[in-house]
Parts: structure tokens; C-alpha cells; sequence
């Protein structure tokens, strides 16, 4: 039995681990398209600023380090469901008795044909390969923007401004962290970004990219000033990595359609990961997402299911998100934003910590924690796992509001 | 395999497990210079009253570990005792372990900026909590001498 | 952990015959491991029945109780209570010794008579009575109506404290409104203030732990007085210390507790011929062998010689060697265990006291009226559980010191005056001044599980001895350095320094002992503290300075007992600076402990010095000898 991995991050890691479990002497194969895979991505921004060397972002864990796994540095293009073949940029074919679809996700280059895009100093932050590169064209920079005002253009953010850079973000939506946070919750942390002087334009977009000699020295925004750049980030989103998918008759919508088990509409191939296609849990809507656990766990089951176990995908929540942006820990799951009748919110504040809960009847569907995320757990699970808590609701929301430290 | 069974009926809510827990991860291990650290030490187990029941609430080193599935950094592993253990030098506090464990027995040291979760105190052949028990409410041990324990209980509960 | 640096305790432990089964109290100790951090830090609090209530002392959970109350007041709150249980204990004490002196003097009490009639002079007179002229059977009246208006609501500063404290000592204590009124009056303050929502300024708390320390002073010093006066005072005696003292071939009968009321008629039985007789018919060739334990144990070896078999803390030990045929006591440190160690053995626990008995006991009830007769009944109990004495249970260890106990204030100022008569406190001080005495240091308290058995007491009083300072000793300090060989002239040569060698060979050439006097002094039992004060309240007068002046210190270096804070906290308040080598349940609070061992100087002169480890307490004792000989000019 030959098992193929397409990916080279966590999904691949632990599917290839669910694998490895279920049938210790599989051969395994995993093809990964970067020349250093197996990495922690989400640290990729503590690079920047040498917090972490690229060495101590690897896993900790190889995937292929184990017997009978070769790790194959090429990249899929396409696949032949019925030769069960996958064919590779380099030209060559590779057999599968079962495949598995982790090639995850790709950054979006906003407005292909924005004036300046390809200049130098222009960068997108998606894998080791870019921090780098960014690392390396750093000495040359004293400003930077950072087009997108989500988590990874704010890590972004708060690296270059330790390394001494003036830095701007610019986001289009009315607040940052449109995706993990609520206005005041938003407010609050930009309050605290400007404190340590990174200048934040919500409401504001990027007309073009100004450049000298093909170097781009600032940006030119949508209402008509200008702010100077010597380093310009994209970080205005990730998209399903699908392309490579589009003759091989796998149903996609958005993302790879799978059922509970990951397997895609074709026999013998599996998905798992940012690529996929599920149902939030707190919305009860399609919905992708590039979380970690998800990853985690859907990489796991898809391993699980194709070596002969069973194993289901768990409940998942395309907002799940935890970090620490400028001292003050936050801590969101579920739905964040409501205009519905149908939802009942709960907040309290004290000064900057802030705690939230939304209901859907006695349901909890979303929560966000900031300053004082202490067992947020509890509550994320209680989202997830869509528990009807009946009169235990008001117990919940005077445990989570009186207890703000 | 053992783990850490808490027999609820025998908790007094006494709280000596967290006290114990915080000396023995404290500097010097020992209470008085504990209660005088800049930065006390942080407890990893929580007791805690439901109704008439009280309970230490503690990790449970999970099979399926959501805490380590959501590590984004390879600070979270498991050892060889199957205990669920954190590499400081890899935790760059951003919480996720927070975020997914539902006992929520992961805590949040800001002053170290670290992660905090039962170790099952590794300098220690039982763990402070454990030894700490007035009640033998909290014990160390081994899965197939638990299940045991149970059969046995049933056998009698059915005598009587 | 070590259990006890006594080798016959030691002996005894490891070799008894009572079988496994058989706990000590450091069994006990173990068990209780580890024990809760909250009591060991003074932060819970079960004054009212909302509670219990804790503080967190890590600074996440609550920070006060559910009235309202802080660390800080439930510290100080526990810590005045633990004062007021001492001071009641000492007041029990006292006011028993009273009772009994006034049904003599009613006639009823035929056994007891007033034995030292110039120590009865000297305190009427303190005590501003006059004497001249008058009949002995007045003055003790009018003393003992004096004595026993202690107690109750006397309305004005009370007289044991105020007649035996150097002025500047009362100006410092009237200033800080903690000169008591009443000493059963204060306790009483201390109980309501400490209740459910009254007291909760933590200074205001301590201040009135104060003055029931010092209401704590005035009890034990009434205790030691009358004590004296029915008992006679205190004069040197040779005797033997440790349990070597009990014997094979004799009834053994030990005399366990704190009063003298009811162990000096024993100790005066034991020797009447009829009885020592029906031991031997029993079988005793030896006929009958009184010991002492614990303060009990000091009061009789004190007054009569009789050897003291053990301290406090390893009572039980004297039970497992097998031939104790009873154990008589009265009251305070009388472990509930006995009892339970006792039924491994034929050996009989005798309670005497109508509020200290005890399952597992007999209760003997203990009669002044008729006390020879009561006396009599019990050692016949102990010849009686002689005859049940099992010799294969016999574990009797050899170890037992020489021991010169019975040091009280006249006893040493009378030991003076054989080198000056005219002046006899000239010597002492010279010596202070000369720094052949470089300080003095009071040790006192208890043994505690805690730490191995006197390894505090010894460890520190060697270096103390090698450093010149001379040492005073009560309770079970004095039990612990008779047990160890420091109250023997061989122990001055071997431990003492040269300039203290000097000295205490002098003085005891001039008092006749042919050698010197012990390097360490027995001054009595734990209630008999203020004689130490006595001392040093006459050397203070002499120089015309405050006692927080002199390079006197204390130490409590292995503590127990709330009599021992009450002890220790007047001893601080008298301004002594006194070390704690057990910690004792304050460090929840920063600011009871900062007060302690810090702001109290600034107020009294005295304050704790907390430290385990045996020889940085010593260090830092020298250290506050030498800054007060610094401030003396010395």
C-alpha cells in the first residue's frame, strides 16, 4: 500500500503520525513544495525580528524522520484519479494507493494589476522562504505598510516595529482583527498598537504601490495621502491551495467538499486541513478556515481513515483564535459579530479586559476574552460541541463575568 | 499507565493541593519564601465547589490532547510518563493551550509569559498534590488497579 | 528527619517493646504531613460560623474574608488569641496557686503552710504592704488579697507589673496603652475584640496582644511568687537529668505537668517510710523513685532534687521504657497520647486536675483540703501497677546528667553576694562591663516535632557559651540543657569562654561549690520567666537605665505552645529581643510580620527575630548583644 501526502505543514505531519499509527510499516511518501517544510507556520513573523531563528520554528518532531516515509521536494499539479497517479512539477509521476490533499493554503495578492505590486519591497508572509527574504531586505528599510489588519498583518506589525521600523498597517474594514474581534475589542488593541506607536488606518485601502528605481518607497491610499513604505507586507488573506485540483473531477466548493470521514468525492482521496470545506459549528454555514487545531485534527482523522481506523471529524469552528497582540491576550471562538434579534449578547467590561458572550437560546455560539482569558477552554468547547446548557446558562455567564481578573 | 484521580466525595475543599502545587513550582520550594516571591508561583490545579460537591479540577494529560493540538509552537509534548509538559524556551505565550483545553486547567502566567499546566511535578516520585491530600482525596494511580478498585465497590454494593 | 538529639529518647525509640503499632508524636507528626499551608501562614479564620474563611496568600484567590477582614486583621486576630489562650493558661495557673494559698489561710487546707516567710516579707513590701510590726498571717492576707485583684476588674495599672518593672519600662507601656487592668479582665478584652465584627485595625489588634502579653507577665509572676512563698524559693540543688534516672528495682512514679501544688505534697510523701515500705513489699527493692517531666518535673527538682526524667516532647518515651508504673499529672503540654502509648504497657495515667482529664485515664480527683491523703492514694496506684510490670517490656536507657538546678533570682543574687556582700550585684556588672560577660541570653519555651529534639538548644548555646554570653534557662530549655550536661561545672570548662570561665569560677569558689557555676542556669519552670526579668530588671535599676538597654536577649529556639507566644511577646514588650527558631503562623500577613520583627523595636525596644537555622540565630543574637553594649558605651 502506498500512501502520498500532498503538503508539507501540520496537516501533512499529522496525518502522516495518524498513519503511522494505525499501520507502523506503511510506505509513505509526502511531496512538499518548500525547500524547508515542517515548520511551525504561525511563528513565521517572530523571524523577522530574530526572536526565533528559523531553526527554532521547525518541529520538533520530523514527519519523515521515522522508517519507510521519503519526503519529496517537488510540487503537485495535478492528479489522475484513475491511473492513481499524481504528476509533479518536475515532470514526474508518482504512484498512490491512497492519497491524502494537505497542501493547504496560498496568500491572496490583492488587485493582481495594482500599480507597483511587483516592485522590490513588495512581500507577501506566508512561509519560512518569505521571512527570510524579508529578514534579508530589512537593512535597507526604515518604514513599512502592512496592507491587512488581520492577526498575521498585526504579528507583522508589532515584529518590525521591535526591529525599529515606523510601521502602518492599513485595513479596508471600519477595525482590525474584522475575524477575531469585536469593535471595542478591536478599539481597545489598537488603542494599545498606537501606544507602542504602530499607526493603524481602519477604513482605508491601498490605491498603489509608489516606487523609485523598482523599489517601493510608500503607498498611495484609496482616500488620497500618502504614507511612505520602504517595505510593503500583503497580508490581506489565505485562499484554498486548489488549483492543482481542477481536472482531477474532485468536487470543490471554495474548498474541497468531504465528508465526515475526509474523503473527498473520490474514491481513495482524502483532504484535510485549510483546504477544506466544513460546517461552522456556531453558524451552521459552510465555511473554511486556516486554523491550527482544525488542521491538527482533520489531518489526524483523514491519516486515521485511510490505514483502516475510524475516526470522525470533530465539531469545528472557523473562528477559533487565540494570541497576545501588544501585552493583552485575547482569546475569541464562534460568532463575534450580531445584528440578529436572534442572539442574545452578554458583556462586561473592566478597564481594558472585556468579556463577551453571545447565545443562540441557551446555546453559547460565541465568545470573545480580552486581558483575562483564563479558562477560555471551557467555553470554546461549549461552542464547538453545541452543548445545550438549559438553566445552567446563567450559571455560565456569572462564572465568565464575575470572575474577570 | 497512572494518572491523577480525584476522589470527589473525599475533598474537603481545603485547598492544600494548590498550595502545595504553587511551593513545589515555586523557586525555593518551600512556603515561606514562596508567599514571598515578586512573582508567586502559579498553582495548575483549581479547586473548585459544585452545589454540595467540592473537586480539585485537574489536567488530565488527554489521549486526544487538545492543549498540544493547538500548540503552535512544539512547546506542548508528551513525555515518557505520558504527561503532557512544556518546553519553556519554545512558549511564546499566545495562549492557544488556554483556548482548547475544556477543563480549563492551563493558566496564564503573565510575568513569565509562560503557559502553565500540571507537569506532574517531575522532580517527584508523588506528585505535591497528591502527597499534600488530607483526605486521600487526590491519588496517583495506576489505570488497571482503578478499574479494579471499582469492580471490587460494585461486587460489595450488590452484597449489601 | 532526625527524631530527637537525646540519646536516650533516641535509645528508647528505637529499641522499645511496645510494638509496632506504638505512635509517638513523631509518627504523628509525620502523618500530619504535608500540613495546611493557610494555618501555617495565620491566614484562616473560624471566628464566626459564616466561615471558614481564607486568604489567598498568593494574592489570585479572595483577599479577605467574607466580613471584610484581611490577611492582616485575621493574622493579628489569631495571633492576639493564641496570646490571650497562653495568658489564660498562666492565669489558671496563677489563680489556682491563689485559691490554695487562701483556703491555708481559711484553716482549710491543712497540708500546705507558708514555708518561706522572708520571701513572703520581700514581696508584700514590692508590693507596698506593710510589714513591720505585723503578724506573718496578715501580711499574706493582705498579699493575697492583692494577689487575687490581679485577676479581676481592678480599675488601675496592675501591681505585680507595675512594682517589678523598671520605670522607664511602665512610661514605655503607659505610652502605647498596654498597661493592663485586669489580667483575667484582658483576656476577656482580647477574646471580644478578636470576635466577629470588632477589632479589625491590625495595629490596634496587636497592641492589644500586648497588653495581654503583659497581663501574661503579671500572672506568672503572681504564679512564681506564691509558689515560692507556699513551696519555699528556690536554692541550688544537685540532681540528675535524663532518663537513666528511672530504675529497675524501684516503683517509678512520674510527676508530669506544670503546678506544684499537687506535686510537692507528692514529692514530700514519697519519702515517708510507711509507703517506701510498701513498694518493697510490692516487690520494689528499691522502694519508691519520684521523676520529674516537664515543668512539673522543674518545680520538684527545683524544691526537692528529684530527678527529672524527660522534657515535654518526649513524654511518651518515659512511658516505652516500661518501668513507669504511673504517670501523675496535672496540667498544660500533657499529651491526650499518653494515654494510648500507656495501654502498650502496664503503665497507669493518673489525671488530677478537675479540667484536664483525659480518655483512657484515671481520674484521681485531686483535693487541697485533704491533699496528703490524695497524694498517698496515688503512689499507692503506682506501687499497685508495679506489681504489673512486664520485664520484657523493659528498655531503660543509661544516659542520665548531672544537673544543678534551682537558680531563682535570690539564689543567684545570694550566689553574688558571696563574692560582694555588701553590694552583690557590683560583680555581675563589672563582668557585663568588662565583657567577660558579653550579654546575657534567656532561653525558654518548649521542644517541638518540628526540628530533632534540642539540636536548636544545643547548637546555639555552644557557640553562645564559647562567645562569653551567659545563659539563663526555664521550662523545657532548662530540662533540655540538664538533660545534655550544660547545668554541671565540667560543662563551664568545657563550653563557656574564658572571660565567662572566669567569672562563673569565681562566683561559685565564693559560694562554695568548689568549682564553677554552671555555664547554663536553671531558673525554674516555664511559668518562672520572670525571675530571668527579676535579674535583669535589678541590674537595669543598678545602672539607672531601661531594660531595652541592656545586651539581654531571649530565645524560644524550639517553640510550641501559646504559652510561649504569650511568653515571648512579653518578653519582647519587656524589650528584649527575642528569637523565634519555629515560625510561628504570621507570615500572611507583611504587615503583622513587619510589625513583629521590625516596627516594635522603634515602640519597645524589643522585637522577634525569626530564624530557623540554630547558628545564624546565634550570630544574630551576638550581633543585637553587641549593638546594645555598643549603645551602653561598652
Amino acid at each position: 500500500m502506498k500512501y502520498v501526502i500532498v503538503g508539507g505543514s501540520v496537516t501533512a505531519a499529522s496525518g502522516q503520525a495518524a498513519i503511522r499509527r494505525n499501520r507502523p510499516e506503511a510506505d509513505i511518501r509526502v511531496v512538499a513544495d518548500e525547500p524547508v517544510p515542517f515548520y511551525y507556520r504561525p511563528l513565521i513573523p517572530y523571524l523577522l525580528d530574530g526572536s526565533k531563528t528559523a531553526d527554532e520554528i521547525l518541529f520538533t518532531d520530523q514527519p519523515t524522520a521515522g522508517t519507510r516515509a521519503e519526503l519529496i521536494h517537488d510540487r503537485c499539479v495535478r492528479i489522475n484519479p484513475k491511473k492513481k497517479v499524481i504528476g509533479l512539477q518536475s515532470g514526474k509521476e508518482l504512484a498512490y494507493d491512497k492519497l491524502l490533499l494537505a497542501a493547504g493554503g496560498i496568500p491572496i495578492m490583492l488587485l493582481q494589476n495594482m500599480v507597483g505590486l511587483d516592485s522590490k519591497g513588495v512581500f507577501t508572509l506566508r512561509s519560512l522562504d518569505d521571512a527570510i527574504k524579508i529578514r534579508e531586505y530589512l537593512p535597507t528599510c526604515r518604514t513599512a505598510v502592512i496592507i491587512g489588519g488581520g492577526l498575521v498583518g498585526i504579528k507583522t506589525a508589532e515584529a518590525l516595529m521591535r526591529v525599529g521600523l515606523a510601521v502602518t498597517v492599513i485595513e479596508q474594514q471600519p477595525q482590525i482583527l474584522p475575524l477575531r474581534a469585536d469593535l471595542t475589542v478591536a478599539a481597545t488593541i489598537a488603542a494599545r498598537l498606537k501606544k507602542q506607536n504602530i499607526n493603524v488606518l481602519t477604513k482605508e485601502a491601498v490605491a498603489e504601490i509608489i516606487t523609485q528605481k523598482g523599489r517601493a518607497n510608500g503607498v498611495c491610499l484609496a482616500s488620497g495621502g500618502i504614507v511612505p513604505a520602504d517595505l510593503v507586507i500583503m497580508a490581506v488573506g489565505v485562499r484554498a491551495n486548489i488549483d492543482f485540483l481542477l481536472e482531477s473531477g474532485i468536487k470543490v466548493d471554495h474548498g474541497v467538499v468531504v465528508n465526515n470521514r475526509m474523503r473527498t468525492s473520490v474514491p481513495d482521496i482524502y483532504a484535510a486541513g485549510d483546504l477544506i470545506r466544513f460546517i461552522d459549528q456556531a453558524t451552521g454555514e459552510k465555511a473554511m478556515s486556516g486554523l491550527w487545531s482544525n488542521a491538527v485534527h482533520t489531518g489526524s482523522v483523514a491519516g486515521c481513515s485511510m490505514s483502516g481506523g475510524r475516526s470522525e471529524m470533530p465539531p469545528m469552528l472557523s473562528v477559533m483564535n487565540s494570541t497576545e497582540i501588544a501585552g493583552l491576550p485575547i482569546i475569541s471562538a464562534g460568532l463575534l459579530h450580531t445584528q440578529s434579534d436572534q442572539y442574545a449578547v452578554y458583556t462586561e467590561a473592566q478597564g481594558e479586559k472585556y468579556r463577551k458572550l453571545i447565545f443562540d437560546q441557551d446555546r453559547l455560539v460565541g465568545m470573545i476574552f480580552l486581558g483575562d482569558v483564563s479558562r477560555a477552554g471551557v467555553y470554546t468547547n461549549l461552542i464547538r460541541n453545541r452543548i445545550p446548557l438549559g438553566d445552567r446558562r446563567d450559571t455560565v455567564i456569572r462564572e465568565v463575568m464575575t470572575k474577570i481578573r | 499507565m497512572q494518572f491523577l484521580y480525584a476522589q470527589t466525595d473525599r475533598c474537603l475543599g481545603c485547598r492544600s493541593c494548590e498550595i502545595a502545587c504553587r511551593i513545589e513550582h515555586s523557586e525555593e520550594k518551600n512556603l515561606f519564601s514562596a508567599v514571598s516571591q515578586i512573582h508567586p508561583p502559579k498553582k495548575r490545579l483549581f479547586v473548585e465547589q459544585q452545589g454540595d460537591r467540592k473537586e480539585p479540577v485537574l489536567c488530565h494529560h488527554c489521549d486526544d490532547s487538545p492543549c498540544m493540538a493547538a500548540c503552535i509552537t512544539g512547546s506542548l509534548y508528551r513525555d515518557e510518563r505520558g504527561v503532557i509538559r512544556r518546553r519553556d524556551e519554545r512558549c511564546i505565550g499566545c495562549w492557544s493551550c488556554i483556548m482548547a483545553c475544556p477543563f480549563g486547567v492551563v493558566a496564564r502566567d503573565a510575568n513569565l509569559h509562560l503557559a502553565v499546566k500540571c507537569d506532574r511535578c517531575p522532580d517527584r516520585e508523588i506528585p505535591a498534590c497528591v502527597a499534600s491530600c488530607p483526605t486521600k482525596a487526590l491519588r496517583l494511580v495506576d489505570a488497571d488497579m482503578l478499574s479494579e478498585e471499582r469492580r471490587q465497590e460494585y461486587m460489595l454494593r450488590e452484597e449489601k | 528527619m532526625e527524631r530527637s538529639t537525646d540519646k536516650a529518647v533516641t535509645h528508647v525509640l528505637n529499641n522499645h517493646k511496645g510494638g509496632k503499632q506504638l505512635q509517638t508524636v513523631w509518627d504523628r507528626y509525620e502523618a500530619q504531613q504535608p500540613q495546611c499551608g493557610f494555618g501555617e501562614l495565620g491566614v484562616c479564620c473560624r471566628h464566626c460560623m459564616q466561615g471558614p474563611c481564607r486568604i489567598d496568600p498568593f494574592g489570585e484567590g479572595p483577599d479577605r474574608g467574607i466580613c471584610g477582614a484581611t490577611a492582616d486583621t485575621i493574622v493579628a486576630r489569631g495571633l492576639a488569641r493564641a496570646i490571650a489562650g497562653g495568658t489564660a493558661s498562666h492565669s489558671g495557673h496563677a489563680l489556682h496557686v491563689a485559691h490554695v494559698f487562701k483556703k491555708i489561710l481559711a484553716g482549710k487546707a491543712p497540708d500546705y503552710a507558708i514555708k518561706d516567710e522572708v520571701k513572703l516579707k520581700a514581696v508584700a513590701v514590692r508590693s507596698g504592704i506593710d510589714v513591720e510590726g505585723r503578724p506573718v498571717i496578715d501580711v499574706a492576707r493582705e498579699l493575697l488579697d492583692k494577689a487575687l485583684s490581679e485577676f479581676g476588674d481592678k480599675g488601675e495599672p496592675l501591681t505585680w507589673a507595675a512594682s517589678t518593672l523598671p520605670l522607664g519600662r511602665i512610661k514605655v507601656c503607659s505610652e502605647l496603652g498596654i498597661v493592663p487592668t485586669s489580667i483575667d479582665g484582658t483576656i476577656a478584652e482580647v477574646m471580644h475584640r478578636t470576635t466577629y465584627g470588632v477589632d479589625a485595625d491590625p495595629i490596634n489588634i496587636l497592641l492589644g496582644a500586648l497588653k495581654c502579653a503583659v497581663a501574661d507577665y503579671t500572672a506568672c509572676h503572681i504564679a512564681t511568687d506564691l509558689s515560692d512563698i507556699l513551696f519555699g524559693t528556690p536554692q541550688p540543688v544537685v540532681s540528675k537529668a535524663n532518663l537513666g534516672v528511672l530504675r529497675e528495682e524501684a516503683v517509678n512514679i512520674a510527676l508530669h505537668g506544670h503546678n506544684p501544688l499537687l506535686s510537692d505534697i507528692i514529692a514530700q510523701v514519697a519519702s515517708e517510710p510507711e509507703l517506701i515500705a510498701e513498694a518493697k513489699i510490692a516487690g520494689a527493692t528499691e522502694g519508691l523513685n519520684m521523676v520529674g517531666i516537664c515543668c512539673t518535673g522543674n518545680e520538684v527538682l527545683m524544691r526537692h532534687g528529684i530527678p527529672l526524667a524527660t522534657s515535654s516532647i518526649s513524654q511518651e518515651v518515659a512511658i516505652m521504657t516500661g518501668v513507669l508504673d504511673a504517670m501523675v499529672v496535672d496540667y498544660q503540654c500533657i499529651m491526650p497520647a499518653i494515654a494510648t502509648v500507656a495501654e502498650c504497657f502496664h503503665t497507669k495515667v493518673i489525671t488530677t486536675m478537675a479540667i484536664a482529664k483525659m480518655p483512657g485515664a484515671e481520674h484521681m480527683a485531686f483535693n487541697e483540703e485533704n491533699a496528703v491523703e490524695c497524694a498517698r492514694a496515688i503512689v499507692r496506684q503506682g506501687i499497685e501497677r508495679f506489681t504489673y510490670r512486664n520485664p520484657d517490656k523493659v528498655c531503660i536507657p543509661q544516659e542520665s546528667s548531672t544537673a544543678i538546678a534551682g537558680f531563682s533570682a535570690e539564689a543567684i543574687i545570694g550566689a553574688l553576694a558571696k563574692v560582694n556582700a555588701d553590694d552583690p550585684l557590683k560583680p555581675l556588672i563589672d563582668n557585663i562591663v568588662a565583657g567577660n560577660i558579653r550579654g546575657i541570653c534567656l532561653f525558654a519555651g518548649c521542644n517541638t516535632v518540628k526540628v530533632p529534639q534540642d539540636h536548636n538548644y544545643v547548637e546555639m548555646v555552644k557557640k553562645l557559651l564559647a562567645e562569653n554570653v551567659l545563659i539563663l534557662a526555664t521550662g523545657c530549655a532548662s530540662a533540655t540543657y540538664a538533660r545534655h550536661g550544660f547545668m554541671t561545672s565540667e560543662a563551664t570548662k568545657e563550653y563557656a569562654g574564658e572571660g565567662l570561665t572566669a567569672v562563673l569560677t569565681a562566683i561559685g569558689e565564693a559560694a562554695g561549690l568548689g568549682g564553677p557555676l554552671p555555664p547554663v542556669l536553671h531558673m525554674g519552670s516555664c511559668v518562672d520567666n520572670p525571675r530571668a526579668v527579676d535579674v535583669a530588671v535589678a541590674v537595669a535599676n543598678k545602672l539607672g537605665v531601661d531594660l531595652s538597654q541592656l545586651p539581654v536577649v531571649a530565645s524560644a529556639p524550639e517553640a510550641v505552645t501559646e504559652k510561649a507566644v504569650a511568653i515571648g511577646t512579653w518578653a519582647v514588650a519587656g524589650g528584649f529581643p527575642t528569637h523565634l527558631g519555629v515560625v510561628p503562623p504570621v507570615l500572611g500577613s507583611k504587615l503583622v510580620t513587619e510589625t513583629l520583627t521590625a516596627t516594635l523595636k522603634d515602640l519597645v525596644g524589643g522585637y522577634f527575630i525569626v530564624e530557623p537555622d540554630p547558628a545564624k540565630a546565634a550570630e544574630a543574637l551576638l550581633a543585637v548583644i553587641d549593638e546594645r553594649r555598643a549603645g551602653l558605651g561598652l
